[in-house]
C-alpha cells in the first residue's frame, strides 16, 4: 500500500475538487492593480494574526505591567521594535487598503443586487477593523492610549437609552482599570478576531458563491479568453503585492520604528490628545457638535453607509438614470476629507 | 531553455524564500527570552567576622546555596554546597577540613575536590576577591523577563 | 509561457532582493541597538532584610530604604548592618533588635572598606575643621553674637552655624546623674546641640574625627552628586570664604554650567581628560584623579598658598616650624608646598600649556604678596603694637578697630587672594582689593588716629608715640606714601598724561 492510498484512506479529501476550488479561472479585469485590493487587507490580517500572536509571548494585560511590557518588546527583546513596528504599520496600511477597497466597490457600483448583503459584510469588517485599532492601542497604556480609552469608553457611553449600559460594559465598571485592560484584550485578541474571520469567511463564500462582477474594458475584447487561470498568474501578482507590502512595512517599521509614550497616567490629561489618523474625522466632528449629535452623528453615518445598497436602489427608482446616489457618495466622501484634513492642520 | 527557465526561477524564488526564511528566524529570536549575563562582585563578609577555617553559608544571586570558607590567613574559598552527585547540601567540617555529603557519604577538599564517596565532579566554585579586611565574591546576575 | 508571466517572475525576482536587502538593514540596525541600562538587584543578607521588615515600611526609613536600594553599596551586597554595626566598647553603641547598633556612621565605619580614603582624609585640613574653639570665629558665635549658657547651653549661633559645617563634638544626652537617656526603644539619645551634624571635622564618640557624609550625602552615596560643585557650596561661600561663588564666576565654572550633562558625573574612574573635557570642577583640581597622579581625600594635597590666616604663607610653613621647634621629623609622606604646586600644575596642564601655568601663578602669587605687604603685614603689626602698649583692652571686638581688622583680613583679604586663586577677577578687584583699600584708608587708619589722639588725652603720651612712629612708618613706605601726598614726580606726570588720554576718548566736551 503506498503512501498516498494510506493517506487518501485515513483522511479522505477530494483531491480532485481540491484542484478544481484552487485553479479557478480569474476574470481579465482582475489583472488591474486596482482590483486587487481586497485581498490585501486579507493579507495584513494574516500578518497581524502572526505578529499579534509574537507580542503576546511577553505583554502582560496588567495597568501595572502593560507599559513595562510593552517597554520590554520595544526596548529589550530581540526584533521587538520591528515586530512591535510591522504590528502597528500593517493595522494602517490594512485600513488603507480596506478604505481603497470600498471606495473601489463604492464607485464601480459593485454592490448592487445580488450583492446587498456581501457589502454589509464589507462595512462590517471595516467597522471591526476599527475597533482592532482602537483596542489595540489602548492596550499599550500609555498616557494616549489611557486616555483614548477614557475618551472612547465617554462616546459609547453617550449612546442614547443603552449608553450607560455600554461603557460599563467596555470599563468592566465605572472606572478604568484592570477590568478595562482585560476586556480590551479579550476584545482586541479573541472576540474582535474570531468575529472578524467569520465574518472573512462569509464574505470570501459570497464572492465565490455570487461570483466576482465581471467588468468590460477597453482592449478585453481582443483577449481570446475571458478568464486566467489562478496559478501561476494570479498567484504571481498576488506575490508582487505580498513582497511590495512586506518591503513597505520592514521600511517603514526602520524608518519610523513605534515609539513608547509616557506611561498611563490617570491624573494628568496630556496637553496635546489625538487619535489615531483614521479616527480624526470623527474626532473633529465631536468637537464641533454637542454631545449627543457628536454621537449620534457617526451612527447615523454608518447605518446609511450599511444599508447603502438600498438606499441606492430607492433613488434609482425614484430618479432613474441620474446617478444620484452616485453624487451622494462624492459629498461624503469629500466631507470625511475635509473633516480629516481639518484635524489634520487645524487647532 | 527548459533549464534556464529552471534557473530564472530558482534566481527569483530563492531570494524570496530567504526573505521569509530570515523573517521567521528574526521572530524566532523574538520570542526566545532575551538573558544578559552580568558578573557583581558583591560584599560577604569581613575577615574579621571569619576566623581561620569557619564558614559562613549564603545564597548566590539564584537563591543557590554557597559556603565562604577561611581555609587561610588572607586565603578564603566560596564554594556551592549543592553536592555534584544528587544533589544534596554538603556541609563544612570544621575538624576534617572536608565537606560532607550526608546523603551518600561524598567528601570534597577544602578547594572542592572529590577526596570520598560518589560524587562525579568538584564542588561549583565562586571567583573571591580579598580587599583590605573584606572578603568579595564574584556572583552571575542573569536578568531575563 | 506568456510574457507576462516572465516579467511578473522577473518584478517578483527583483522585488525579492529589495527586500532581502531591507531585512538585512533591520538585522543590522538591531545589532547596532544599545541595549537598556541595566540594574543591578539590591543585595539584602539576612540582617538588612530584617531591618528593612520595620524601616521599610513607611516614613523616614522607608525613603532612606528607597535610597540606598538606588545606590552603589546595595549593589554590592553592603547593608544596612555593614555600615551601622557598632564595636563592643563604643559609647553610642546599643542594642537593637538583637544587634548591637549605633546610630552615627563614623570615618572609622566607613574605614573598613573605605580604608585609603579614610586615612587620607584623616590627615587632611578638613578633618582637622572641629578644632576651632579658639579661634577668633569662634569667640565670635559663642560670646558677641550668641552665648554659650543661652537656654541651659543651646550655643544656637555655634550648633546651627558654624558646627553645622567645622562639626560638632558629638554627646550622648545624659540625666543628672550622667548616665545616657534612652528612647522608649532602647535607642540612645544625643544632645541636641551636637546631633543632628554633619559637619566636616566633627569629634565622634569613637574617637574619630570627621564625617564622610558632610560632603557623601546618605543614603544614595551618588558620586555625582559629591563630584559637583555645589557639593562644596554648602560651606565654601559666603562673604569670607566665597569660593563657589568665585568658581562660578570663573571660567571653569562658566564651562561647567554650560556642560553639565558631558560631565559623566557618575563615571567609574573619573578622570579628567579621559573620562571628560568640558570643565573642572572643585574635585577635579582638589580630589579627583588626573591621567598622573591618583585620587586624593587630603585636600591640601595639591594648595601651595594656605589664604586662610591674616598673612598668607605657604602651606607647609606651621607644620615645617612645629617639627622644627619640637626637634621631631616630619611625618611620613609629608609634602611641602612646591610638592603640592606640582600637584596642581599636573591638573592644570592636563588643559592648559605649561607656559600658561607657569604665568598664571607668578600673577596669583604676586596678588599674594600684595596683599601681605600691604595690608597683612602693616595691620597686624599695628594691631599687636595697639594690644601691647594698652591702647586696645585685651578684650577682643569691644572696640571699632577690632572689627575693622577682622573685616579687612578675614572678609576682604580673603577674598582678594581666593579670587586670583581661582580665577574670578571680580573677586580680586571689587569684592577684594578695592574693599581692602577703603577699608585701610577710610576706617583703618583714621581709626588708628583717634585712637592716638585719644591715647594723647588720656595722658599716654609714650604709649601713643610708639604707634605714631609706626604709622607713619607705614604712611612712607613705598606702598602708602600715596595717602599723605608724597608721589615720585615722574609717576604723577605719567598718571596726568594717561588720565588726560582717557579723558579724550570718553568725554563729550
Amino acid at each position: 500500500m503506498s503512501v498516498k492510498n494510506w493517506f487518501n484512506e485515513s483522511f479522505p479529501v477530494d483531491s480532485e475538487a481540491l484542484i478544481k476550488i484552487s485553479s479557478e479561472p480569474i476574470p481579465n479585469h482582475l489583472k488591474r492593480w486596482w482590483w486587487g485590493l481586497g485581498g490585501t487587507p486579507l493579507f495584513m490580517f494574516i500578518i497581524q494574526i502572526i505578529t499579534g500572536m509574537m507580542l503576546i509571548f511577553y505583554y502582560v494585560p496588567d495597568p501595572d505591567r502593560a507599559y513595562q511590557s510593552v517597554d520590554y518588546i520595544t526596548h529589550t527583546a530581540k526584533f521587538g521594535w520591528l515586530i512591535r513596528s510591522i504590528h502597528r504599520w500593517a493595522s494602517n496600511i490594512m485600513i488603507v487598503a480596506l478604505l481603497l477597497h470600498m471606495i473601489r466597490v463604492f464607485f464601480t457600483q459593485t454592490y448592487r443586487k445580488p450583492r446587498e448583503l456581501n457589502w454589509m459584510f464589507g462595512v462590517t469588517l471595516l467597522l471591526l477593523t476599527f475597533m482592532f485599532g482602537f483596542t489595540g492601542y489602548s492596550l499599550v497604556y500609555e498616557q494616549m492610549s489611557y486616555w483614548a480609552m477614557s475618551v472612547g469608553t465617554g462616546i459609547a457611553g453617550a449612546t442614547p437609552f443603552i449608553g450607560g449600559w455600554i461603557a460599563d460594559f467596555m470599563r468592566g465598571g465605572s472606572e478604568i482599570g484592570q477590568n478595562t485592560l482585560t476586556r480590551f484584550f479579550l476584545f482586541h485578541i479573541a472576540l474582535i478576531p474570531l468575529l472578524t474571520m467569520i465574518v472573512i469567511g462569509l464574505h470570501i463564500y459570497l464572492i465565490r458563491a455570487l461570483g466576482v462582477s465581471e467588468l468590460k474594458f477597453p482592449g478585453d475584447e481582443k483577449l481570446k479568453k475571458k478568464s486566467y487561470p489562478l496559478f501561476p498568474d494570479h498567484v504571481f501578482t498576488e506575490l508582487i503585492i505580498v513582497t511590495i507590502i512586506m518591503i513597505m512595512l520592514v521600511t517603514l517599521s526602520l524608518l519610523f520604528p513605534t515609539g513608547l509614550g509616557e506611561p498611563a497616567n490617570p491624573n494628568v490629561t496630556p496637553l496635546h490628545i489625538k487619535p489615531e489618523w483614521y479616527f480624526y474625522p470623527v474626532f473633529r466632528w465631536l468637537k464641533i457638535t454637542s454631545l449627543e449629535v457628536g454621537v449620534i452623528g457617526p451612527m447615523v453615518f454608518i447605518l446609511i453607509l450599511f444599508s447603502w445598497p438600498f438606499i441606492d436602489r430607492f433613488f434609482e427608482k425614484k430618479i432613474p438614470g441620474k446617478e444620484i446616489a452616485f453624487w451622494i457618495g462624492v459629498a461624503g466622501f469629500l466631507t470625511i476629507n475635509i473633516f480629516l484634513f481639518w484635524e489634520i492642520f487645524g487647532h | 531553455m527548459d533549464r534556464r527557465n529552471a534557473l530564472k526561477s530558482l534566481l527569483t524564488f530563492l531570494p524570496l524564500g530567504t526573505a521569509f526564511a530570515g523573517l521567521t528566524a528574526m521572530g524566532i529570536r523574538f520570542i526566545t527570552p532575551v538573558k544578559r549575563e552580568f558578573e557583581r562582585k558583591i560584599f560577604t563578609v569581613g575577615l574579621d567576622e571569619l576566623p581561620i577555617n569557619a564558614s559562613r553559608r549564603f545564597k548566590d544571586l539564584r537563591g543557590k546555596d554557597l559556603m565562604v570558607v577561611r581555609t587561610g590567613e588572607r586565603e578564603v574559598k566560596a564554594l556551592s554546597t549543592v553536592c555534584t552527585h544528587l544533589g544534596c547540601t554538603v556541609f563544612w567540617q570544621e575538624d576534617k577540613k572536608e565537606f560532607y555529603c550526608p546523603c551518600h557519604h561524598g567528601r570534597f577538599d577544602k578547594d572542592g575536590k572529590v577526596v570520598a564517596g560518589p560524587p562525579p565532579k568538584p564542588l561549583d566554585s565562586y571567583k573571591v576577591e580579598i580587599e583590605g579586611d573584606n572578603v568579595y565574591v564574584y556572583f552571575k546576575d542573569i536578568k531575563e523577563v | 509561457m506568456s510574457t507576462s508571466l516572465t516579467t511578473k517572475r522577473s518584478i517578483i525576482g527583483v522585488l525579492s532582493i529589495v527586500f532581502l536587502v531591507v531585512l538585512l538593514i533591520a538585522l543590522w540596525k538591531e545589532t547596532q541597538r544599545q541595549m537598556p541600562d541595566y540594574k543591578p538587584t539590591p543585595i539584602m543578607d539576612a540582617g538588612t532584610k530584617h531591618c528593612v521588615s520595620c524601616h521599610g515600611e513607611k516614613g523616614v526609613g522607608k525613603v532612606i530604604t528607597e535610597q540606598w536600594k538606588e545606590s552603589k553599596h546595595a549593589e554590592v551586597g553592603v547593608g544596612c548592618l555593614e555600615c551601622h554595626k557598632a564595636e563592643d566598647g563604643d559609647i553610642d553603641g546599643f542594642e537593637h533588635e538583637g544587634q548591637f547598633i549605633s546610630t552615627i556612621v563614623t570615618p572609622k565605619d566607613c574605614g573598613r572598606c573605605h580604608n585609603n580614603e579614610v586615612e587620607e582624609f584623616t590627615h587632611s585640613h578638613h578633618a582637622d575643621a572641629g578644632m576651632i574653639m579658639g579661634s577668633l570665629d569662634n569667640i565670635l558665635a559663642e560670646v558677641i553674637e550668641g552665648h554659650t549658657a543661652f537656654n541651659d547651653g543651646a550655643n544656637p549661633a555655634a550648633a546651627s552655624g558654624c558646627w553645622q559645617c567645622h562639626g560638632s563634638k558629638v554627646q550622648l544626652l545624659t540625666d543628672e546623674e550622667g548616665n545616657p537617656v534612652k528612647d522608649d526603644n532602647g535607642i540612645l539619645k544625643f544632645d541636641p546641640k551636637t546631633w543632628p551634624n554633619t559637619g566636616i571635622g566633627r569629634v565622634n564618640l569613637d574617637g574619630s574625627k570627621g564625617s564622610c557624609s558632610a560632603c557623601h550625602n546618605r543614603h544614595h552615596f551618588s558620586v555625582a552628586q559629591v563630584r559637583q560643585p555645589e557639593n562644596c557650596g554648602k560651606c565654601h561661600m559666603g562673604p569670607d570664604h566665597p569660593q563657589i561663588e568665585i568658581y562660578q564666576e570663573s571660567k571653569h565654572g562658566i564651562n561647567f554650567y554650560a556642560h553639565r550633562e558631558e560631565m559623566n558625573l557618575d563615571s567609574h574612574p573619573w578622570v579628567v581628560g579621559e573620562g571628560y573635557i568640558a570643565a573642572p570642577t572643585c574635585a577635579t583640581c582638589h580630589i579627583s584623579a588626573t591621567p598622573d597622579q591618583p585620587i586624593t581625600h587630603d585636600v591640601g594635597d595639591r594648595i601651595s598658598w594656605t589664604l586662610r590666616p591674616k598673612v598668607s604663607e605657604k602651606i607647609d610653613a606651621s607644620a615645617l616650624a612645629q617639627a622644627e621647634a619640637k626637634g621631631e621629623p616630619l611625618p611620613e609622606g609629608f609634602l611641602t608646598w612646591e610638592e603640592r604646586r606640582k600637584n596642581m600644575q599636573n591638573v592644570c596642564k592636563q588643559c592648559h600649556t605649561r607656559a600658561y601655568v607657569d604665568n598664571f601663578y607668578i600673577q596669583y602669587d604676586n596678588v599674594v604678596h600684595l596683599y601681605n605687604e600691604k595690608y597683612g603685614k602693616p595691620a597686624l603689626e599695628m594691631m599687636n603694637l595697639l594690644k601691647s602698649t594698652g591702647i586696645l583692652t585685651p578684650t577682643n571686638f569691644d572696640e571699632n578697630i577690632e572689627w575693622t581688622y577682622f573685616l579687612l583680613w578675614h572678609h576682604e583679604g580673603r577674598r582678594a587672594r581666593m579670587g586670583a586663586s581661582m580665577m574670578g577677577p571680580d573677586y580680586t578687584q571689587w569684592h577684594g582689593n578695592f574693599e581692602l583699600a577703603e577699608r585701610m584708608y577710610t576706617e583703618f587708619i583714621p581709626e588708628v588716629k583717634e585712637l592716638i589722639e585719644n591715647a594723647k588725652k588720656k595722658g599716654n603720651v609714650n604709649e601713643a608715640h610708639q604707634v605714631e612712629v609706626l604709622l607713619n612708618e607705614m604712611l612712607n613706605s613705598e606702598l602708602h606714601k600715596w595717602y599723605i601726598g608724597k608721589v615720585n614726580p615722574e609717576e604723577a606726570k605719567k598718571r596726568k598724561a594717561a588720565a588726560a588720554t582717557f579723558r579724550q576718548r570718553y568725554s563729550n566736551e
